[in-house]
């Protein structure tokens, strides 16, 4: 794949030429491309038109269902495997059982969100194309990216060269793959 | 270092970030503590805390051989410092979750300095915690039974008991912290993972950064994840601390048998954790010259905290004994009397003096913006809040209901060295924790500064230097501010002079 | 196996320390202490390896084996000669199943009381006693001496060799060498007719034995018998002597008086008889027994105990006023007239001069025991002199109960002997060239101003024969170990001629001959086996006609019927008052002591009693019925005295008795009469044993050193002043009231009123009971699950029957394996004691308190507090209603604990049974888990003997337990039949019916815990005039 580049890299200053970017490149109607931000950008996303995060679903159902198993849990432990008499309080005596209900559902809707992002965002991945640029570290301090990938139907190096140039980026770059 | 500006022109308020305000600047300032090259401090601390940790590890060594008569407990009072020292943590563990949590759902942008070093100081707190109701049964090796695992004998845990809803509490809540603070901790982790230098330093943050690169589509989830996380960390928090009082509420011990624990509880955790935070924070700014980005704002924002929480721990004191006497119950009645005067008055007023009264310095706005002051203040609360759990379970149980079994208590050198065990290993982890780890949170204190805003014009500062606060600034509603920020906003689209309307808002 | 042999044995089953380098600091301390050639060795040598070899399986099958043909020689029918009986298990004796426990009869002596015992062997160990339901004198329950009997035979401390030469060149040396030596000396000394013999020998209420002193001192017509009994009640032999009864004594029976006074003596505490007493005093007591007539008591004392404790009014004097107070009952009673020839006596009683209260209560007291006429009573206290126990005959011969409350008996089995001041004054003369101690430990139990120690050193041949190598041995020149009573034959009969054959449970551990195998080889000069003298003395004695049917009746009962005694009992002495005139005329009423002095009063002990039993960890730790003290004794004081002289609890007081003095600690006590101080006999023993006391650290204060010969037990003008220094006392209960403090109002956790009050109204109870909270709306907030089981187990417990007398207290020790703690851990709080008896100071007057005692066990309550709490649900309910421990689920986080608003639960926070030693391990029940460190325990109901009712009636086919067939150890051996056990579902039980009682309350009925246990209201019945 070494003929084929992974695609261009615009690298810009400021929040706001990123944002006014990202803006542009959308209305473009480019696809198959992303932004690069040390910090999270307010309203990025929407600069750069991406649906909303389907993660609450995720949470929602992984909450509800550690909520459900830990009841079901302590359930049949005091009423069907083990049935004693405690302090001569019902079997399934269900207010007792709350806390611990209320709890698994907190721990399982924790690691839904977190591995669910995890999962959305395909983390772990320790190699990325982008990260063949040298400039690219310099994302994690101060210095905001767009890159297009070369796989893109309207991918065209000149034209979008002279694009980001119009939109104030301050160094271009062919990014290899 | 002066301010470049008295507020900040995006939220209306006094800046969060002072000086000269560039992104590399903060991320320069955060990682200069770990890419020091003097460290002959920090091992002295390490060490001296290496050493308390040693005592922790003779301490519970002697304990599992000979047994937890080593320590003062009896019969009637069967639970001691090992409780009181587990409720201690517990409570300090509050402070971090609530700081990131709570905070950041009520969009209170001051907590991005501190919310790391709370959250480190929670999952560090909670670990000290941990140990004790680990150690103080008296089969430590069947401590396991109180997990629900299956076992060839075919006997389970009874779920009605609190000490089982807190192996539950604590451990969701440890889990939910940590899972929180690594979330928080990628991007950073990022960051130093482009600025190291060895190659090993660059290998191990790569591991746990995940290969993050800052996506946008990334950030997308990240936040959602975050916030939901909060979301979840908050009703979490408040429920720990509740199951933890109901070790204490749920038995009909005189004295410990009160609804109010809930809400006393939580209350008094928050407000021992800010101290502790305080306790650590005042001089870690300090140590690592991070007075720009942990401001005296910061500072005064905790003490406001502390004197709220304060005030209703101080509020649940009074009420317990009115409740007492109200009740008409002779039994209830006696507890709390003896609280205040009998055996353990000693214990009594020294809580109240550090708990209640000390916190009312906070009135003064001059006290609340000395950090001198208020490190003396936090380590008072510290202690304090010490001898509530101290007071609460050893002399409700000291003088129970049949005056025949009746005992006193007194600690062994046994219990003393535990706790200070306990503060070994609290302070060992946090050594390591501001060498390793990037102590404030880079990337979300980059987005409280203005120029993070894309909508930030450089200059627009100038169109409300108009209304330099006066000093009622601080009590201004959530809702003053987000109105300020949107009218900003609309000053800035409409790039039409606003001075008029901004008078008006302010007039 | 060897280390074992060298463990400290005190430290091993009391556990008291705390590291490895505290038990071998202990170990050298004991070696230190332990002189000659085995010092450093826990057991001579030799002795150790029998003492393993002791439960080797073989030898242990073999002593099975042994004690089952001994013991069961009677009920199995094999009599053949005992000694040829050890045989291998193989072929297992009959009517023995391995795992189910025998029973077999015996009997047990302290002082003049005997009582009829049924002792349980478990795989041939005896294990637990309980008393013969046949016995009149123990009627199914046995005192908290016996009770804790059987753990001396398993005391590692015994003496388990022979030994030659006093003190430090003491050796010990085997037996066939010991026995040479013996008989050589008293060859001699039958060879010199027994001039310059002195035998000295405790109380004898053994027929066989008395016959065989007889037999010695034929054989020696110079010997000279002394008698060594520090509590030998020898005033009201005296007494009765100078009532013209010489020879005779006299028996009280409770149960025939409806108003008893009772002139300091602690009937229910101290006193050997303490059983009888019990049960006779419950019989007029108890609702259900007495319900329209209930006894009256009075009690004038002047410290505080069990049975002022139990009075319905207690006259607190000094002891040397109680003569006093009996002078003006008897003034009052024979004003009315007197019976002939005791006209004179009403002359000579005077005119004693004593203050209120006093007068007001002799005036009453008389009033009331003239109103109840044959059925009142006069009880004289052995410490009291000879003519107040003659007035006491008196005054009920005046009110006609004599023959019925009083009844009197000739004692055939007490030897004339001369007592022990007599022996110090032989000694001198240097006419003394042997002595013999049988059973005697004269240096440590004599009045300190003898000197026996160093007065020995005079007399050249000094044999002793006992069970330890106690101060005597080791000043003799010659020690025999004799063996426990467990171990041996003998015969015993009470005063009122009830007699019992002792017989062995368990061949002797260590191979020891018994006391009257000594005293026969003694008197004869051979061997003779123990059975054989006490099988041919009854042969002898009933004509040559015990036929062997006869003799298996006898050891099967554990009775030898009257007629084999061959005596009519219980008649009155033809009285003769001239002496008892004279006694009072010599000495006319004095003014009670006056002065900076104090009247030091002394006591036995009502745990280890006259010292014996101070090597035995169970009654070390059994709380003293009043003060709650353990491991020591103390000189209880009025807590004004006390804080005159700046004393506190533990302060140190020099106490000064003529010439001899004793540095001693001080309890603040407030039923103590000002002006008296009390101090207990037995404590303060050195060189004993591991438990008997640790220098310094407990073991309390040697009384007898300070104790005069002329005035034994009431000691006047005794100087004390303080120290300065502290001692620390463990109490196991630091709080004594039941107003939590001054000015709050009273728990209702021991409710106690007036038989007139509860006749006008008999509900008073229950409205009382539901004050707090109104009995409708103590109900749960859910359903409470049924219970499957067919019976439901419930207790009662009868506060007015209760008299604190700890028997019930050491029978659960024994039965359940309960773990001896030792001083250290009872002053941490830590005592583990499933069965506790709590003691309250209760009434308006603090300095002069009314007591009550309190059974307090675990509750088994149905909405149990302990068990929701455990997280691994270690406790729970069983389907008969049993609050269950399962021991080995239990993780000790001690939750339960704090949640038992009755501090019923106990926690192992040390292995205290680690290392326990071997014998003593042979005691425990095999029935009850030897808990471990770390695990909660508490009363189970006697969940094991429970279980095999169940089984049991499962077997016979109904599988429900007929009420009464299931029996707890602390019922079984109430003295006073407090505690009844039995189905709370089967309206018709016992039980039930107790619960029916109107007086049933249950303990904090508030907090609903619905306990299975429930109280019977404390009644008492004060004399109207009083109050």
């Amino acid at each position: 794949m070494a003929d084929k580049p992974f695609g261009l890299m615009a690298e810009f200053d400021t929040a706001q030429a990123v944002y006014h970017a990202c803006e542009k490149v959308r209305d473009e109607g480019f696809t198959r491309w992303d932004s690069y931000t040390p910090f999270p950008v307010h309203g990025l996303d929407k600069a750069m038109g991406l649906p909303r995060s389907r993660l609450p679903w995720i949470v929602l159902v992984m909450g509800l269902s550690g909520a459900g198993l830990g009841m079901l849990l302590q359930w049949w432990v005091s009423a069907v495997a083990q049935p004693l008499i405690i302090s001569g309080k019902p079997l399934f005596s269900w207010q007792a059982f709350v806390p611990v209900t209320f709890e698994l559902g907190v721990l399982f809707g924790a690691f839904g969100a977190v591995f669910g992002m995890f999962g959305l965002n395909r983390l772990p991945q320790y190699y990325h194309s982008v990260f063949n640029s040298e400039r690219f570290s310099r994302v994690t301090d101060d210095k905001f990216f767009i890159a297009i990938e070369a796989s893109d139907p309207k991918y065209d190096e000149k034209k979008l060269k002279k694009l980001f140039k119009g939109l104030g980026a301050t160094h271009i770059e062919v990014v290899e793959d | 270092m002066a301010a470049n500006y008295e507020i900040d022109p995006v939220s209306g308020r006094a800046p969060l970030v002072l000086g000269e305000g560039s992104f590399s600047d903060v991320t320069n300032a955060v990682a200069a503590p770990m890419e020091r090259t003097d460290w002959r401090k920090w091992w002295m601390a390490f060490m001296v805390s290496l050493g308390m940790l040693g005592i922790l590890g003779v301490a519970v060594g002697y304990l599992i051989w000979e047994g937890t008569g080593i320590w003062g407990l009896n019969v009637p009072v069967a639970w001691g410092w090992a409780i009181v020292n587990f409720v201690f943590w517990v409570g300090i563990g509050h402070a971090g979750t609530l700081i990131s949590a709570i905070l950041f759902l009520l969009r209170q942008k001051w907590r991005t300095s501190i919310n790391r070093f709370a959250e480190a100081m929670t999952i560090f707190a909670v670990l000290a915690a941990a140990i004790f109701p680990g150690i103080h049964v008296g089969r430590i090796w069947v401590a396991y039974y109180m997990f629900p695992l299956p076992n060839q004998m075919d006997v389970w845990p009874n779920f009605r008991s609190p000490l089982l809803w807190d192996v539950f509490a604590v451990s969701t809540y440890f889990t939910v912290s940590l899972l929180f603070w690594y979330v928080g901790l990628i991007p950073d982790l990022a960051t130093m993972r482009d600025r190291s230098v060895t190659k090993l330093r660059k290998m191990v943050y790569g591991i746990f950064a995940l290969g993050w690169r800052g996506s946008t589509r990334h950030w997308l989830h990240y936040e959602t994840a975050y916030l939901i996380l909060a979301a979840l960390a908050t009703p979490l928090v408040l429920s720990v601390h509740t199951i933890v009082s109901f070790d204490f509420a749920v038995s009909n011990v005189p004295g410990w048998h009160t609804t109010i624990f809930p809400p006393y509880f939580v209350a008094g955790a928050i407000f021992s954790g800010f101290a502790m935070v305080l306790t650590l924070m005042i001089p870690a700014r300090k140590i690592f010259d991070l007075e720009h980005l942990v401001t005296i704002k910061h500072l005064e924002n905790m003490a406001k905290v502390i004197l709220l929480t304060g005030s209703m721990v101080g509020y649940a004191y009074a009420m317990e004994f009115f409740i007492a006497w109200y009740s008409g119950n002779p039994y209830e009645g006696f507890a709390f009397v003896n609280r205040a005067f009998g055996d353990y008055a000693w214990a009594y007023w020294i809580m109240v003096s550090c708990n209640v009264i000390s916190p009312q310095f906070f009135w003064f706005k001059k006290l609340r913006r000395s950090p001198m002051f208020l490190f003396i203040i936090s380590i008072f609360v510290n202690i304090g809040m010490w001898f509530e759990r101290f007071v609460i379970t050893v002399t409700s149980l000291h003088h129970d209901f049949l005056p025949s079994s009746w005992d006193y208590y007194t600690p062994t050198i046994w219990d003393v060295l535990t706790f200070v065990g306990s503060f070994g290993l609290f302070f060992t982890l946090f050594c390591l924790f501001v060498r390793f780890m990037p102590m404030v949170a880079i990337a979300e204190v980059k987005t409280v500064m203005p120029q993070a805003d894309p909508h930030y014009v450089p200059g627009m500062e100038k169109q409300v230097q108009g209304d330099v606060l006066g000093p009622g600034w601080m009590q201004r509603s959530e809702a003053d501010a987000v109105a300020a920020q949107a009218s900003v906003e609309a000053a800035r689209d409409t790039k039409t002079d606003t001075d008029s309307d901004e008078g008006k808002r302010h007039g | 196996m060897t280390d074992t042999s060298k463990t400290p044995v005190g430290k091993a089953n009391t556990g008291y320390w705390r590291s490895i380098k505290d038990y071998a600091q202990q170990a050298a301390g004991r070696d230190a202490a332990s002189a000659g050639p085995d010092a450093g060795r826990e057991f001579p040598e030799g002795a150790a390896e029998l003492a393993l070899d002791g439960v080797s399986r073989r030898k242990f099958l073999g002593l099975m084996g042994a004690s089952t043909a001994l013991a069961g020689a009677g009920l199995s029918g094999c009599i053949r000669k005992p000694r040829e009986l050890v045989m291998p298990f193989a072929q297992r004796p009959e009517d023995l199943v391995p795992g189910r426990p025998m029973f077999y009869a015996t009997a047990f002596q302290l002082g003049t009381s005997v009582q009829g015992l049924v002792v349980e062997a478990s795989d041939g160990r005896p294990t637990k006693i309980e008393g013969n339901p046949q016995h009149p004198h123990s009627l199914g329950a046995a005192s908290v001496f016996a009770q804790a009997s059987v753990l001396d035979l398993y005391d590692p401390d015994r003496s388990q060799a022979p030994r030659q030469g006093a003190g430090d060149d003491a050796k010990t040396i085997t037996w066939d060498e010991a026995y040479a030596a013996f008989d050589q000396v008293l060859a001699r000394a039958r060879a010199a007719g027994g001039a310059g013999v002195a035998v000295v020998i405790d109380t004898v209420m053994s027929p066989s034995y008395r016959a065989t002193l007889d037999l010695l001192e034929q054989g020696m017509p110079n010997a000279r018998l002394y008698h060594s009994d520090p509590a030998f009640p020898a005033a009201r032999v005296a007494g009765a002597a100078m009532a013209g009864a010489a020879g005779r004594q006299a028996l009280y029976r409770l149960e025939n008086a409806d108003t008893i006074l009772v002139l300091d003596a602690d009937l229910f505490g101290r006193d050997g008889d303490l059983v009888r007493y019990g049960k006779g005093f419950a019989r007029g007591r108890k609702i259900d027994l007495s319900p329209d007539k209930m006894n009256r008591l009075y009690v004038a004392e002047p410290t505080f105990t069990a049975t002022g404790a139990k009075a319905d009014h207690r006259l607190r004097v000094a002891g040397s006023d109680v003569g006093n107070v009996a002078r003006l009952v008897a003034a009052e009673l024979l004003g009315g007239g007197a019976p002939a020839g005791a006209q004179g006596v009403a002359g000579a009683l005077g005119t004693p001069t004593v203050a209120e209260p006093a007068l007001a209560f002799a005036r009453a007291v008389a009033k009331d025991l003239r109103a109840a006429g044959t059925r009142g009573l006069v009880v004289a206290g052995d410490r009291q002199p000879a003519w107040v126990h003659a007035l006491a005959h008196l005054m009920n011969q005046s009110l006609g109960s004599t023959g019925t409350a009083e009844t009197w008996h000739s004692v055939t089995t007490l030897p004339e002997a001369e007592d022990l001041a007599a022996l110090a004054q032989a000694i001198d003369t240097g006419s003394v060239q042997t002595v013999v101690f049988l059973g005697t430990n004269p240096v440590y139990t004599a009045p300190g101003e003898l000197d026996l120690a160093t007065k020995l050193g005079k007399v050249p041949d000094r044999i002793h024969a006992g069970l330890y190598v106690d101060e005597t041995a080791r000043l003799s020149t010659l020690h025999l170990p004799v063996s426990h009573y467990l171990e041996s034959w003998g015969d015993l009969r009470t005063v009122d001629g009830i007699t019992s054959i002792v017989q062995p449970l368990i061949a002797p551990l260590y191979f020891t001959p018994s006391l009257l195998e000594v005293a026969a080889r003694a008197a004869a000069g051979r061997a003779i086996n123990g059975y054989d003298l006490v099988r041919e003395y009854w042969t002898r004695r009933s004509g040559g006609a015990v036929n062997d049917k006869a003799w298996r009746r006898w050891l099967h009962s554990g009775i030898v019927p009257a007629d084999a005694a061959g005596e009519a009992q219980g008649q009155p002495p033809a009285f003769n008052w001239s002496g008892l005139q004279t006694a009072l005329a010599a000495a006319p009423p004095t003014p009670s002591a006056a002065g900076d002095t104090f009247e030091l009063n002394l006591y036995v002990d009502p745990t280890v009693f006259d010292g014996r039993f101070a090597n035995n960890a169970w009654l070390q730790e059994t709380p003293d019925p009043m003060t709650k003290l353990t491991w020591d004794n103390a000189l209880h004081m009025h807590p004004t005295d006390a804080s005159r002289l700046g004393l506190g609890l533990g302060g140190m007081v020099s106490l000064t008795a003529g010439q001899r003095s004793l540095d001693v600690a001080v309890f603040p006590d407030p039923g103590q009469a000002p002006g008296t101080v009390a101090l207990n006999l037995g404590y303060g023993r050195k060189n004993v044993g591991a438990v008997a006391s640790k220098d310094g650290e407990w073991g309390g204060f040697d009384a007898y050193s300070v104790r005069p010969v002329a005035a034994p037990w009431i000691v006047p003008g005794v100087a004390i002043k303080a120290t300065g220094a502290e001692y620390k006392l463990a109490s196991t209960q630091d709080y004594g009231r039941l107003e939590p403090a001054p000015g709050w109002e009273t728990r209702p956790i021991v409710r106690e009123l007036t038989a007139a009050s509860y006749k006008e109204n008999p509900n008073q109870v229950d409205e009382a009971q539901f004050a707090i909270i109104k009995e409708d709306q103590l109900k749960s907030l859910w359903e409470e699950p049924p219970y499957t089981y067919p019976q439901q187990w419930g207790m009662s417990i009868d506060l007015t029957a209760c008299v604190g007398c700890n028997a019930c207290l050491v029978a659960c020790v024994a039965e359940n394996n309960i773990p001896v703690v030792g001083k250290d851990e009872v002053l941490n709080g830590r005592e583990m004691h499933w069965l506790r008896i709590d003691r309250y100071y209760t009434g308006q007057d603090w300095d002069n308190p009314q007591a009550v005692t309190q059974p307090m066990l675990c509750q088994h309550c149905e909405n149990a507090p302990c068990e929701s709490v455990c997280p691994v649900a270690a406790t729970a309910h069983s389907p008969d209603g049993l609050n269950d421990m399962a021991y080995n689920r239990c993780i000790g986080t001690r939750y339960c604990s704090n949640n038992c608003p009755y501090k019923v639960r106990r926690f192992n926070f040390f292995n205290y049974n680690l290392d326990l030693p071997v014998t003593v391990q042979m005691q425990k029940n095999p029935n009850v888990t030897v808990r471990f460190r770390g695990v909660m325990e508490k009363c189970t109901y006697c969940v094991q003997r429970i279980q095999e009712a169940k089984i049991q009636a499962k077997v016979a086919g109904t599988g429900i337990v007929p009420d009464g067939g299931i029996v707890t150890a602390c019922q079984q051996t109430c003295p006073t039949d407090a505690i009844v056990f039995g189905d709370v579902a089967d309206p018709n039980s016992r039980v039930s019916k107790f619960k029916a009682i109107p007086l049933d309350y249950a303990v904090l009925v508030d907090l609903n815990t619905q306990p299975r246990t429930s109280y019977l209201a404390q009644l008492r019945n004060p004399n109207p005039d009083l109050v």
